[in-house]
């Protein structure tokens, strides 16, 4: 009990913060000033959640694969990981917005503990090893990160843009689930391992079922991550969410459904029972990708609102990483047929994350009463009047278009080289649209630069917002841009380790030498 | 076994009956009567649950869906206030008739299931030889199980609940209007009496 307590930490921390501010801010003055305390407390404890994904990281020797409760979450270094890096959006995310919401006039306690709650709820998701909890910390998250984007009451498109996201999230969900009753119906469990027993070997006339219930699932992920088709909602939610929020769905949301997307994918899923139902589950995400960064990319082209244009740059992300999601290599202790994800999509995702979190933090600083200046034209001349941010929104464009010297460019180098290895270049065609699509990406986001440091300032001085903590946001993000930019070496390994830890230790046993233990009643009920 | 047997059929055509008389031309153009006619169908499924003997089920199916549910389907219905000639006939598209071709091929292959799981059955005393579905064993495995889940299912009630109050409540306490002391409060003559209980009853009810 206690040693799953442990093991549960990081995820115990951000739900004793999250119960913590709900409480104890009733009795606090609704002052400015207690805000901000709010904002700092969550980027300590989110702070504190990171630490504790460290520790277990560091000292879990033989304990890094463990499962805690009854299969139900799990501390496997790809969990931690993404824990990780869910907190770290937080973190960064609280900071940039005690400030910003006072300028808009919405500044409630409740809102950090939502975010606390959202964080839980992605980190839940990230740790599960059944879909039962899989399930419900998609729900948490999903639930406080509709409140939260409707958070700004008073405005027309934050409300509009909350209830849109609410009601299509809704029917992603409804899909989720009926996709995780057949596949509870067919295997007779919830959790991974069972799921992935009886995969192994399938039974006869399982096949459509099978299908029906991964193409549900995937759908519902595919509306979580915002790729084609599923992309509608994308850029009203987006715009009309409170800028740190958007910040926080391009970097947390996508993180954590990525994160549970290659849990399913490779934990629950893959093996030999995919490959033996036929079901061209790796073309069929390339495909999917590839539509996605190039849907993503055109549409961002147009955009006169950075925000907005943000929005389709994060659905063309989404598109770089489903086709990172089949780079994969045979399991270390399993052996050929089971696969395990390389490193290719957590280390993108860190990268992808930061520059999006910079991005948003930097667009918080204009815009004051009640008023969003995200407009390009509106972005002139601060790289003059308010350099540090300026540079800051400088530095999150190259690095999301994947210039050298940040980290966007190691990360879309990894997944390129990992794609491109798998099965001796299958997937050339789409690394090299892939590339093209980088190529028109560097369009948008570099005129961004051009409005922001080379565009003759008009007659009417601009106010930026500029706080303490909005400030240690946007350094920190800049600086993990730079220094893992610049020493790539370590993060790489640590997001390989993440994604070949995607089966637990127990796991991987109960498959090596425990196949046949549960079918023969199942199969005789059947007949 | 013959008492069970009738008992199975009564509530099963109960059941059947009570769901296909709100297609009927007459109570299918009142929403009203339909949603009560729904109740009335839940109440026969429940019966069918406690004749399975899961009990917590069956008890379950009255106080959340013919209770719970069923209030809110009957409130939304009379905050509708539709009257009979906004009611239109119903108009028959391709996407209707797309979904009602999927509804109707998982049907299909749900009564071919039931038609295989049926032909491999033995009678069974459920009573005698299985204590799932009693309340006692829902029970155990709620906080044995799936303790987790069911702990994370209550941190998202909290979220919903919290959530709702964020974006419902009137008058949240805002910071660029400082709630007064009560000294100021009293010299204002309480036109910030609102913000004042808002800051008091944070996350509390309506």
């Amino acid at each position: 009990m206690l040693h799953d307590l442990a093991l549960t930490s990081p995820l115990l921390i951000l739900l004793f913060a999250a119960l913590f501010t709900l409480v104890v801010d009733p009795f606090l003055p609704s002052t400015t000033e207690a805000r901000s305390f709010w904002g700092r407390f969550g980027a300590g404890t989110s702070a504190m959640a990171i630490l504790a994904c460290a520790m277990l990281w560091k000292h879990g020797g033989n304990e890094m694969h463990t499962v805690a409760f009854g299969y139900h979450l799990s501390a496997s270094p790809m969990s931690l990981f993404f824990t990780a890096l869910v907190a770290m959006s937080a973190m960064l995310t609280h900071l940039s917005s005690p400030k910003y919401l006072v300028e808009q006039g919405s500044s409630y306690g409740e809102y950090y503990a939502l975010l606390h709650f959202a964080t839980f709820g992605m980190a839940v998701m990230v740790s599960s090893e059944s879909l039962l909890s899989l399930f419900i910390g998609l729900e948490i998250m999903s639930m406080s990160i509709y409140v939260l984007v409707a958070f700004k009451r008073t405005s027309a498109a934050s409300v509009e843009a909350g209830m849109k996201y609410f009601i299509m999230g809704s029917v992603a969900s409804a899909f989720l689930l009926y996709g995780m009753a057949f596949l509870f119906g067919m295997s007779g469990g919830t959790s991974f391992i069972e799921i992935q027993r009886a995969l192994a070997m399938p039974k006869p006339g399982q096949g459509g079922w099978l299908h029906l219930a991964v193409l549900m699932t995937m759908a519902a992920f595919l509306f979580k991550v915002a790729a084609v088709p599923f992309h509608m909602w994308t850029p009203d939610a987006y715009e009309g969410a409170p800028t740190p929020i958007t910040g926080f769905m391009s970097s947390g949301v996508k993180v954590a459904a990525f994160g549970a997307f290659l849990k399913i994918l490779y934990a629950a899923l893959a093996g030999v029972g995919m490959s033996e139902l036929h079901l061209p589950m790796a073309t069929m995400l390339a495909t999917f990708g590839v539509v996605t960064m190039t849907v993503g990319n055109l549409l961002a082209l147009t955009q006169k609102s950075v925000k907005r244009m943000l929005a389709y740059s994060a659905i063309a992300h989404a598109g770089y990483l489903l086709l990172g999601c089949v780079a994969s290599v045979p399991d270390g202790t399993l052996g050929a047929p089971y696969a395990v994800p390389t490193g290719a999509v957590p280390f993108y995702l860190v990268g992808y994350a930061v520059a999006s979190l910079a991005a948003f933090a930097a667009l918080s600083t204009v815009g004051s009463g009640g008023e969003e200046l995200t407009g390009e034209a509106q972005l002139v001349g601060m790289g003059r009047r308010y350099p540090f941010a300026g540079a800051v929104l400088g530095l999150a464009m190259i690095s999301l278009a994947g210039v050298p010297p940040t980290l966007g460019f190691f990360g879309k180098l990894q997944l390129l080289r990992d794609v491109l290895a798998v099965e001796n270049g299958k997937y050339l065609p789409h690394v090299i649209i892939l590339v093209l699509n980088s190529l028109v990406s560097a369009y948008y986001y570099l005129r961004v630069t051009v409005f922001v440091y080379m565009r003759p300032e008009g007659r009417t001085e601009r106010e930026y917002v500029r706080e303490p903590s909005l400030t240690w946001a946007m350094g920190i993000a800049m600086a993990a841009l730079l220094i893992i930019g610049m020493l790539p070496y370590r993060a790489m390994t640590m997001a390989q380790t993440a994604g070949a830890g995607v089966r637990t230790a127990v796991a991987s046993r109960h498959v090596a030498h425990e196949l046949p233990a549960k079918a023969e009643p199942a199969a005789a009920a059947q007949k | 076994m013959p008492t069970e047997l009738l008992l199975f059929y009564a509530l099963g055509a109960g059941a059947v009956l009570s769901t296909a008389a709100m297609l009927l031309p007459t109570t299918g153009r009142s929403p009203i009567h339909a949603a009560l006619l729904l109740i009335v169908s839940f109440f026969f499924l429940a019966g069918l649950y406690a004749l399975l003997s899961a009990h917590l089920l069956s008890i379950l199916q009255i106080i959340v869906y013919a209770g719970a549910i069923m209030v809110l389907f009957t409130f939304v219905i009379m905050l509708l206030n539709l009257s009979p000639d906004e009611i239109r006939e119903p108009k028959i598209s391709y996407a209707k008739m797309l979904g009602g071709g999927v509804a109707l091929f998982v049907f299909g292959k749900l009564l071919n299931g039931i038609g295989l799981a049926a032909s491999a059955a033995k009678a069974v005393d459920l009573t005698q030889h299985d204590t799932f579905g009693t309340v006692k064993e829902v029970g155990h495995m709620m906080y044995s199980t799936f303790m987790v889940p069911f702990e994370l299912v209550s941190v998202l009630l909290l979220v919903a609940a919290v959530g709702a109050v964020v974006l419902a409540k009137k008058n949240l306490a805002y910071v660029d209007r400082p709630v007064p002391s009560p000294a100021e409060e009293f010299k204002t003559e309480g036109h910030a009496a609102g913000d004042g209980e808002a800051a008091a009853g944070h996350g509390g009810h309506h």
